[in-house]
């Protein structure tokens, strides 16, 4: 940082205080700075020795006590104050968090579930036709055509209502997972406001 | 070093290395450097209490095309640094006392 902006920077920091006590302190500092620059400092490094404007101004003002340094004092505390009010509402918004994560990742567990049962539904019914034709075979074989196309007809019919009946399990199933889990965060809830 | 008794060390020692004769800001805190740690920021609200308090004077003196601030000790300064000498003969059996001299 430069000598020029250094100062400028000082100058706005400590605007709260009388202009008498402003120029005092800027002709100050820029005296110090010339001094160390006449002793062979750069601009910068001169700057730098004086240990940062945000230091020296807290300083300046904290030399002057009140009401300038209350005045310094508060705007930090505004500052803090979104955060403070971040910290301080944490029980409200992190049960809201964590029950908003839940159910996504349920609605993700019944997703795949679904995904994961309905190719088993395809190989399954697949198997039971293949399973229906051979059984069938025999009779077709032999030479029994009704009785084959009876016997494959039937034995299709029951594996499909199989294969029904499991797909639809499974889709309860996953449902009731994922109420289960709803249910148990909706538990916990209670626990947490329950108390208030 | 204790940050109380500290604070009122760096008077004294402002008002010391002012004593023998007129000096300036970048000047004090090299000579009071060696003693007890002080920096550029630390010095200036120094030099304003003792200003205010009355125990040194300040004056501008033209060098090198701009002005330095050069600090006077005043009849106040000087009581002060005799009051602190006076005080140290206290500071001494405050000092045998705490160690166990005795």
């Amino acid at each position: 940082m430069q000598k020029i902006e250094f100062l400028a920077l000082l100058r706005q920091r400590i605007a709260i205080l009388p202009p008498r006590e402003i120029e005092q302190t800027v002709e100050y500092y820029s005296e110090m700075i010339d001094d160390y620059i006449e002793s062979g400092y750069t601009s910068e490094e001169a700057v730098a020795k004086m240990g940062g404007v945000d230091n020296v101004a807290a300083q300046v003002l904290a030399g002057e006590q009140t009401p300038a340094y209350d005045a310094y004092v508060v705007q930090k505390r505004k500052k803090n104050g979104l955060l403070w009010l971040v910290i301080l509402g944490f029980p409200l918004w992190f049960p809201l968090l964590i029950t908003a994560f839940c159910l996504v990742l349920t609605a993700a567990i019944a997703l795949l579930t679904l995904a994961m049962v309905t190719p088993w539904s395809l190989v399954v019914s697949f198997g039971a036709s293949a399973i229906a034709l051979f059984a069938a075979a025999p009779a077709v074989l032999v030479g029994e055509g009704l009785a084959a196309l009876a016997l494959t007809v039937g034995a299709a019919l029951i594996l499909a209502a199989l294969c029904i009946l499991s797909t639809m399990a499974a889709l309860h199933l996953s449902r009731l997972g994922g109420k289960g889990i709803g249910a148990m965060f909706k538990g916990f809830f209670k626990l947490l406001f329950g108390r208030r | 070093m204790d940050i109380q008794l500290k604070r009122g060390l760096l008077d004294v020692c402002v008002l010391a290395a002012i004593r023998r004769k007129d000096s300036y800001g970048y000047q004090i805190v090299k000579e009071i450097q060696p003693y007890i740690a002080i920096s550029e920021s630390t010095l200036y609200p120094i030099l304003r209490r003792l200003e205010e308090a009355g125990q040194l004077t300040v004056r501008a003196v033209e060098h090198n095309g701009r002005l330095r601030k050069y600090y006077r000790i005043t009849s106040l300064g000087v009581a002060r640094l005799n009051m602190f000498a006076e005080e140290w003969k206290e500071m001494m059996y405050i000092y045998q006392f705490v160690t166990g001299g005795r």
